[in-house]
């Protein structure tokens, strides 16, 4: 319970960091920042998704005005998927700029996703630009530092912290109001500053306007005020229990660089020991080597004469051309083929997220990070969701196209010839992201880990505050 | 923009062909032999359509893997046809059966 006396050392502490010119300063810089960071992603994220647009607009009609041919060239031919920008890849672009952002689909082939968008950046991109999820993540907990490292350190190195015991005040009501005191300033930047950043995220239309991104922006929102705590609590906390007010400054922006710098590239690396995943190179060839053991074109459809000779394909009406029935299974057996390599390979990518995900146990800002990159829809499993998506598709394309050849009547099936009527039943393709309900289910580790962290240092900053020394 | 274009072109471009990845075009089909009238052979094919081809003094024969004979052939035996480009009318350039059926497992 807030007590009057708690409230009294917030607005004077409030205050006190209000009228601090410095502070003011680092405000001011912090607000700008971050709708810098806001306006920066909204624009880029506008261009993206436009070319996106018009590309795949543009694939489209190349699909249905290519003109007369085979089905099975149809499918040769070829057509690309687009990787929809989701809306809130404006507040954290997370993976985007590394992953491919189109597939290529074609018969008996399924490609990896191409085109990452930092192989186009200019250098100083490629040096990371700043996003309003960094702000929120990495800028936003070391103002949280500045105006909470000298909140006991600071009282105890001056002398006041005793005289202000002495004034009857109980110690958790003196770690409420120093723990208010803290946020009010920031809730007086940041307040206005996520509201004018959601109106202009909105008011710029996002990329995909239909899509459901209320429960996601909220949980984003959610991440970064939790985070935003536990880095409070966790200042309250060491100022409570240093020796001085330079002591726990030291901690705390060690805690901070290791948050922000070290434990991201640290974790990761772990991940890809304890869980290696194969090279482009290297997954590309163990397709083809598994390939290379199957039987060629002309054995396959000497295999297909022979089954049919010993009995098989009774009453099944299947195709009078040994050739299509040859080339429908073999494309099932290559779909099947392409389908058990990526489901391995991006179930690699899920173990190396879980194993980064578990550094969180001593890094709450790799926690906040996860969950920020999957509410935005901007993490590696929403590229293998897109990646699934862009196989069902190409599966639904060589069917529809084969479907036609096979049914064709034609003994000249590879002679067979038809137009946009069979293109146009190609239906274009249309991705919808996973729910925020799904992210969930999908990151409950580090939700429940950050969660785990605001609780840990309630505790701990309860415990150093009624444990601390007066002097 | 243009150069993302261009790169989703090139790519199209560089698509191997389709002809490649199937090579030859004689074509070859299934059935089982419904009527026999000298050299003309009628084949109800799988997709239950009945086809007629024609045997001529350069037809082949395979019975398994071993030379068989146009006298082999008898109606509701099971047969692969090869029929060259596929216009009609048909011509066989050679003619498929199992070694050990001489008439349909029916």
């Amino acid at each position: 319970m807030v007590t009057a006396s708690a409230l009294t050392i917030a607005v004077k502490d409030a205050t006190e960091t209000w009228r601090d010119g410095r502070f003011r300063w680092a405000a001011a810089l912090l607000f700008v920042l971050l709708l810098a960071a806001v306006a920066g992603g909204v624009q880029h994220q506008q261009q993206i998704a436009r070319q996106h647009a018009d590309a795949q607009r543009a694939e489209r009609d190349a699909w249905l005005d290519k003109g007369d041919m085979n089905p099975h060239a149809a499918a040769h031919y070829g057509a690309f998927v687009f990787k929809p920008v989701q809306p809130l890849s404006a507040i954290d672009p997370g993976l985007d700029p590394f992953l491919g952002v189109f597939v290529f689909l074609e018969a008996h082939k399924q490609q990896l996703a191409r085109h990452r968008p930092i192989e186009d950046a200019s250098p100083t991109r490629r040096l990371g630009l700043l996003t309003p999820a960094t702000a929120a993540l990495v800028l936003l907990p070391l103002l949280v530092v500045s105006l909470t490292f000298s909140s006991f350190a600071g009282e105890r190195d001056q002398g006041t912290l005793r005289p202000l015991m002495a004034l009857g005040i109980s110690r958790r009501s003196l770690l409420i109001g120093k723990a208010l005191g803290a946020l009010l300033p920031l809730f007086l930047i940041l307040a206005p500053a996520t509201v004018v950043g959601a109106v202009w995220l909105m008011l710029a239309t996002p990329a995909d306007p239909g899509a459901p991104i209320a429960a996601r922006a909220s949980g984003l929102l959610a991440v970064y005020l939790v985070h935003a705590l536990i880095w409070t609590g966790l200042g309250l906390a060491v100022s409570a229990r240093a020796r001085s007010q330079a002591t726990a400054l030291v901690v705390l922006l060690a805690l901070w660089f290791a948050n922000a710098f070290v434990m991201p590239p640290v974790a990761m690396a772990l991940a890809k020991v304890i869980t290696p995943a194969p090279s482009a190179l290297e997954f590309a060839a163990a397709i083809e080597d598994e390939k290379d053991t199957w039987p060629d074109w002309d054995q396959r459809v000497e295999a297909v004469m022979q089954r049919f000779l010993d009995g098989e394909f009774e009453a099944t009406f299947a195709p009078a051309n040994v050739e299509v029935v040859a080339l429908v299974e073999s494309e099932a057996a290559e779909t099947a083929l392409y389908d058990r390599h990526f489901t391995a390979l991006f179930d690699t990518y899920a173990r190396q997220a879980r194993s980064y995900e578990r550094a969180a146990i001593i890094a709450p800002t790799l926690a906040a990070r996860t969950l920020s990159m999957a509410l935005a829809g901007t993490d590696a499993a929403h590229d293998a969701v897109f990646a699934s998506a862009a196989a069902s598709y190409r599966t639904e394309m060589l069917q529809t196209l084969n479907t036609e050849l096979a049914q064709s009547g034609r003994l000249n099936t590879f002679d067979y010839v038809r137009g946009r009527d069979l293109w146009e039943k190609v239906p274009p393709f249309d991705y919808d992201a996973p729910t925020a309900v799904w992210v969930l289910s999908e990151r409950w580790w580090s939700a429940s880990a950050l969660l785990a962290w605001l609780a840990g240092v309630t505790v701990a900053s309860v415990w150093s505050v009624t444990s601390m020394r007066l002097e | 923009m243009k150069t993302f274009l261009m790169l989703i072109l090139a790519a199209a471009l560089l698509t191997p062909s389709w002809s490649v990845a199937h090579p030859g075009h004689d074509h070859k089909l299934m059935g089982t032999i419904s009527s026999i009238d000298k050299n003309k052979v009628v084949v109800k094919t799988t997709e239950g359509k009945d086809m007629t081809f024609e045997i001529t003094p350069l037809t082949t024969f395979k019975r398994g893997k071993n030379k068989g004979a146009a006298a082999d052939l008898k109606a509701g035996m099971r047969v692969v046809v090869n029929i060259g480009d596929g216009v009609e009318p048909l011509k066989a350039k050679d003619v498929q059966y199992s070694a050990g059926t001489t008439t349909a497992q029916q």
